[in-house]
């Protein structure tokens, strides 16, 4: 599942995270940091066709110590499989920080 | 009033489907941000529009690197970065004595300052095996690169791409090809091929809108940065990087182009390249025939298998004043050296060039009758 939420959807999002914050943040997500926003692209299609979804984000200093960057948040849960699957498709993961 | 009749192809293809305008439309205003720059919405989806053009060019050339597309403002900038990219100091370069000056110049320019040395074949013979002997008897110990059109054109002839890359490849010299009148036109397989850069323009055969150009980065190519600028990555860098295709990407990126041109490559994809060329030819060959019945016509490259151009002259008027002519009567050509004089050279057209007529897959028989009654009475 690939989430490009509308911003309609992330008001209503925050609007239930205030109501029951514990159940809309349990989530642990972790970004990986890609080479570029292309590498960024072509590893978001690569998970999205084996069924991991993930969310294109453009990355501050805090989440990454390479300079602008892009990434890919995921859940964690998710993460090791992710990661195995893009070695073997050769997208190279700069690195993984926590969200 | 009578329909214009479009036979400017091979300059830019027109009419463009409705889709890319429609898409380009959508660019401006859905995906109006600027492209691997931030992290909002409009953005992203500008880039991923962009993306999508990368994945349509490799279906469409049976290429698998998306991140190996690279997008310029046209065939003659993606030449330029190639040639540019891959010319090393004190190297024999070979460029064919039909090729456009987007490739002619940037070698004599090389050539100019000292950096390398040229030679040119001659790549007129209908015979391709004559044409790879012709490609083989100008190389030299230090050649190492050859740069080669895939389609004349002024002539059409469609060169021994796989042949003269068997020789490159044996010999350690690159290849690049500029496929700019090939892209769409006739079926060009990328990894067959063997080409190490494809080059071709967005805005010919590919239906894309003009600003739009790609270069196909093999595997076994990586050019030098050719613009140094911002592409978005490692800004705190003094270089480029090393990462495709943002070594190649200086500056902001035509969003609303390459969104267009993904949607002009869907078309060709849908049309099949394949049935495209089948229709051209025949196209091509009906109007040669006729060409050649014209009074006081004299026509040139003719060639059994072509890309779909004829050229030709009439005797007692200068190409511009038949264009002019043609142009009058609602027919659309182009007169002149058509950027590429030695190739006019070689076809022997003269100094003043020749009036070239290039087709598309909707242009008709009747059109070509029209435009041939037209010939007749000028």
């Amino acid at each position: 599942m690939e989430y490009n939420v509308h911003w309609k959807c992330k008001i209503i999002l925050k609007y239930k995270a205030k109501i029951d914050p514990k159940g809309m943040t349990s989530v642990i997500y972790s970004i990986m940091v890609m080479s570029s926003v292309t590498y960024a692209l072509k590893a978001q299609g690569v998970l999205s066709r084996e069924g991991i979804g993930t969310r294109l984000e453009k990355l501050t200093k805090t989440q990454t110590s390479k300079g602008c960057g892009y990434g890919l948040r995921i859940e964690k849960s998710k993460l090791s499989e992710a990661v195995s699957i893009l070695k073997n498709e050769k997208i190279r993961i700069i690195e993984i920080t926590e969200y | 009033m009578e329909k214009l009749i479009y036979f400017d192809h091979a300059a830019t293809s027109w009419p463009k489907p409705p889709a890319v305008r429609e898409a380009m439309c959508r660019a401006t205003e859905y995906g109006g941000g600027n492209p691997g720059r931030s992290g909002h919405v409009l953005s992203v989806r500008a880039a991923r529009g962009i993306y999508e053009c990368r994945e349509a060019v490799c279906s469409l050339f049976s290429f698998n690197k998306p991140e190996r597309i690279i997008f310029t403002q046209n065939a003659t900038y993606a030449l330029n970065t190639a040639i540019c990219g891959l010319a090393s100091p004190g190297a024999h370069i070979v460029i064919s004595n039909l090729e456009h000056n987007s490739v002619l110049r940037p070698v004599h320019k090389l050539s100019q300052s000292g950096r390398i040395t040229y030679s040119m074949f001659d790549a007129t013979d209908d015979d391709d095996d004559e044409c790879v002997y012709c490609f083989k008897r100008v190389l030299r110990d230090n050649t190492r690169l050859a740069v080669i059109t895939a389609a004349s054109n002024i002539c059409g002839k469609i060169l021994p791409i796989e042949k003269i890359a068997a020789v490159c490849h044996a010999r350690g010299i690159k290849l690049i090809v500029d496929g700019a009148q090939a892209g769409g036109v006739f079926p060009l397989n990328f990894s067959l091929s063997g080409a190490d850069v494809l080059c071709l323009a967005g805005h010919k055969g590919l239906y894309g809108p003009q600003g739009t150009g790609i270069m196909i980065c093999g595997e076994n190519a990586e050019p030098e940065s050719f613009a140094q600028g911002g592409n978005g990555i490692n800004s705190e860098m003094y270089d480029m990087g090393d990462i495709l295709p943002e070594r190649l990407e200086a500056g902001t990126l035509n969003t609303p182009g390459l969104w267009g041109l993904c949607e002009g490559i869907k078309y060709v994809m849908r049309e099949t390249v394949e049935e495209i060329f089948g229709k051209t030819l025949l196209l091509t060959r009906y109007a040669a025939e006729g060409i050649a019945n014209c009074r006081d016509v004299v026509s040139y490259g003719n060639y059994g298998v072509k890309a779909p151009v004829i050229l030709f002259n009439k005797k007692g008027m200068s190409p511009d004043e038949l264009a002019s002519y043609l142009s009058d009567h609602g027919i659309c050509v182009r007169a002149g050296l058509h950027c590429a004089p030695i190739a006019h050279k070689a076809c022997g057209t003269g100094v003043d060039g020749g009036v070239r007529v290039s087709f598309g897959h909707l242009n008709t028989r009747r059109e070509i009758d029209r435009l041939l009654l037209a010939v007749n009475r000028a």
